[in-house]
This record gives C-alpha cells, sequence and structure tokens, in this order.
C-alpha cells in the first residue's frame, strides 16, 4: 500500500514538472507565434462553416414569435441608425457652415451674429426661416441676412424676443438696391416673388450688363452694406418702349439647405 | 509507430473541430468540450497516459488560444493525474454513468478552476458567469460522453470489419 503510494506520488511529481516545463514553453514567443499561426490557418475553414452553421441554425431553431421580434428588434436598429446618421449629416452641414460664417467673418471684418435655422415655412412663393436669435440678442428690423459663404440670402422681416422671421431674397415682400460688380452707385433695385429667380428692375437701358454678370448689394438700404453678392444675370428682357431693362438673376445663395446663417450687424454711428 | 501517427492526426482534426468549428457558435454549442472528452474516453477505456495526453495537448492548445496566462497546462494535468488515479483506484472503468458522471465533474472543475485562474490573474469573474458556463459545459460534456461511449465502440468495430473485409 505504501509503496503504491509512493509510485502514486512520484508519477504526480513527473507529470507536473513535464506539464510545468509545457506551461513555460508554451508562453515562449515562438511557440506561441507559430502555435497561433498553425492553428489559425487550419481553424479558418472550420471557423467559416462554423459560423454559417450558426447563422443558419439562428433562422431554423427560432421559433416564428423569436423571428418576428429579432426583425422588429432590426428594423428599430435601423430606424435608430438612420436617425443617427441624418443628425451626423445636419450637424457636420451646420459645422462646415458655421466654419465658413467664422472665416467670411474674420477677412471681411464685419460684425456678424450667427444663427441656428429653427424652422422653415413655405407658403406659395414665399418661404420664410426662423432663427434662433432674436431682439435680446441685438438683432434688429431689415437686418441683411448672409450665408456662410457671404452670400446675401435675405433680411429680418419680424423680430421676436428669443427669435426671428428672415424672408429670402426671392420673397415677394424682398425688395433690396442692387449694382452690377464693376458700376458705381445703384443700378437697380432687386425684388422677389418670380419662383427660383429674383428680379432686376430699374436698370437704365444703357448699362452696359451680359448674362452672368455679378450682381451685388449697392448699398443704398440702410443696414445693409455694398458688397454683398446676390447672384447672377440669368436673363435679360428688353422692351424697346420702356425706358428701363429688366434682368432676372439668379441667387447664389444655397436657399434650399441652410442650417446657419449669419448676420450683418452694422455698427451705429 | 502508426498508432501515435493516428493519434496526432485525429488530436489535431478534433483541435481543428473544437476551436473552429465549435467555437464559432455564439449559442452554448461553442462549450461542447470535445477532446477533453476524448481524453476521459481514453483513460476509461484503459488508455490512461494516452488520455493524459489528449488532455495536456488540450490544455496547451487552449493555452495558445488565450492572450493572457489561462492555466490550461497546469488544470489539464492537476485534473488528469486526478482522473487517472480515481478511475484505477476508486471507481469502476466499466460503468457508463461513471464515465458520464466523471466527464461531468472534470469539465466542471476545469471551467471553474480556469475562472479561478483568470481571476487571480486578470481580475474577478462573476460567480454567476462562470457557475452558468461550468453548469452548461458539464451539462454538454455528459452528453458528448454518452454519445462517445455509445457510438465510438460501434464506429471502430465497423472500421475494423471493413479494414479485413477488404483485405
Amino acid at each position: 500500500m505504501r509503496q503504491m503510494q509512493t509510485q502514486w506520488v512520484i508519477r504526480l511529481l513527473l507529470i507536473l514538472s513535464v506539464g510545468l516545463v509545457i506551461a513555460v514553453l508554451a508562453r515562449t514567443n515562438i511557440v506561441r507565434g507559430f502555435g497561433g499561426r498553425f492553428f489559425g490557418w487550419f481553424e479558418r475553414p472550420f471557423t467559416v462553416v462554423g459560423t454559417s452553421s450558426d447563422e443558419l441554425g439562428e433562422v431554423f431553431f427560432a421559433s416564428r414569435e423569436e423571428l418576428i421580434t429579432e426583425l422588429k428588434d432590426r428594423e428599430a436598429q435601423v430606424l435608430q441608425l438612420a436617425q443617427t446618421a441624418a443628425r451626423w449629416e445636419d450637424d457636420s452641414r451646420m459645422l462646415e457652415q458655421a466654419q465658413r460664417l467664422l472665416s467670411y467673418t474674420e477677412s471681411s471684418g464685419e460684425t456678424v451674429l450667427a444663427a441656428k435655422v429653427l424652422v422653415r415655412t413655405r407658403s406659395f412663393q414665399n418661404e420664410e426661416l426662423l432663427i434662433d436669435k432674436g431682439a435680446f440678442h441685438g438683432i434688429s428690423l431689415l437686418d441683411p441676412v448672409i450665408t456662410g459663404d457671404g452670400t446675401f440670402f435675405g433680411v429680418v422681416q419680424e423680430v421676436f424676443p428669443q427669435t426671428s422671421r428672415i424672408a429670402l431674397v426671392t420673397n415677394a415682400e424682398s425688395v433690396v438696391g442692387a449694382s452690377l460688380l464693376d458700376q458705381e452707385g445703384t443700378t437697380g433695385i432687386v425684388s422677389g416673388g418670380n419662383g427660383s429667380l429674383v428680379r432686376f428692375g430699374f436698370v437704365p437701358r444703357d448699362t452696359d450688363v451680359a448674362v452672368n454678370d455679378v450682381v451685388i448689394t449697392s448699398g443704398i438700404d440702410p443696414g445693409i452694406p455694398r458688397g454683398l453678392v446676390i447672384g447672377l444675370v440669368n436673363s435679360i428682357e428688353e422692351d424697346e418702349n420702356a425706358p428701363f431693362l429688366h434682368l432676372f438673376v439668379e441667387p447664389l445663395a444655397d436657399l434650399k439647405h441652410v442650417l446657419m446663417v449669419g448676420v450683418i450687424k452694422t455698427p451705429v454711428l | 509507430m502508426m498508432a501515435y501517427f493516428f493519434h496526432l492526426i485525429s488530436f489535431l482534426l478534433v483541435m481543428f473541430v473544437e476551436f473552429g468549428f465549435l467555437h464559432s457558435f455564439t449559442n452554448q454549442f461553442a462549450l461542447v468540450p470535445l477532446a477533453i472528452c476524448i481524453g476521459i474516453y481514453h483513460v476509461f477505456h484503459l488508455r490512461p497516459y494516452l488520455g493524459l495526453a489528449w488532455l495536456i495537448g488540450f490544455g496547451i492548445v487552449q493555452d495558445l488560444h488565450t492572450v493572457s496566462a489561462s492555466g490550461d497546462i497546469i488544470i489539464s494535468v492537476v485534473l488528469g493525474v486526478a482522473l487517472i488515479y480515481v478511475v484505477e483506484q476508486h471507481i469502476t472503468h466499466i460503468s457508463l454513468y461513471a464515465a458520464i458522471g466523471t466527464a461531468g465533474a472534470i469539465v466542471f472543475l476545469w471551467t471553474a478552476m480556469r475562472a479561478l485562474v483568470v481571476t487571480f490573474f486578470s481580475g474577478a469573474v462573476p460567480v454567476s458567469l462562470w457557475l452558468q458556463e461550468s453548469i452548461v459545459a458539464s451539462i454538454l460534456a455528459t452528453i458528448t460522453m454518452w454519445i462517445l461511449m455509445l457510438g465510438l465502440p460501434r464506429i471502430r468495430s465497423s472500421v475494423a470489419q471493413y479494414i479485413r473485409l477488404s483485405s
């Protein structure tokens, strides 16, 4: 009995010491590197088969209720992902517009108040925005509004304590003095109410104008500085009996996708 | 020599199946302890050192598959020796229920000891987690052992008969 116990102790010690040596060897970089590559290479086809079987098994063994629940969960996940993606897209666009606005402010030296677009409404030909800055932030009636790259966008039509209503340049109620880029003074009046184009009226017949000429604000309106780009001349209507030319201008501001605008504050003299 | 070669090839094949095929399952099938059960099967068929070699081999491969120290080689040595001792000295090796029960107990102990080692080296493993895993693995071990004890001898005799007939 005692001899058997001794034999067992010797066997145990022998096997344990062999195990310890193997355990130490198995932790060396050479063995781990070679073993990992060897088993990884040979296991790959089995893993592919296992993964496919697992996916098939999930559908095969699941009950109808489980599959319906799974489908609803996936739909909810897709919806959530779509919402997150849309929010990311909006935030990314807003950031880009804010950066451009900041860049314009730094280069022009004007005081520009950045504002987020809260609501966009449209009734017939009038498109209006509600921005998150109002009288408390220093917004005044008829302040000019620009987009990120300094393009004329519209004017403030109504001021509330915390918000303001903006009429786009294409609105029927928008009227602003304008000029051609290479001309002094005021050439005519730009007014909305013509769909996606604005009308540049009261331009003297002898004005040297061509299609694609740049139209800018003339600075005649109080608070609206000269030099804000309105758009490009799209077409010229000439009536031989009329003393003026009528031009149609395509606004350069991105009127549809704007999320951030700048309100120019003219210093009080 | 051929027998050793056959065992080496079958061991590697079982390892590829266990670590490649079974471990890619996301459900409880990933816990099927195929190699441990084959090792126990050999011990119960009075091939203790072959069984121990399977268990230690499994420990080595398991250790190679873990990033941090899991102690599987030492666990395999301790449990392998304990298994041989118990089978040789205390329980009958011709009982199906003894084999099934032993497989369940060994796998339960193996999982529990691994949780203990991981807790010691890496951080606490929640008791509920390792207990659940141990219980599921030991249940799967009993089923696997039952299939092996009933199926393998039949497969062996069929193969032997086929070889005799063809020669």
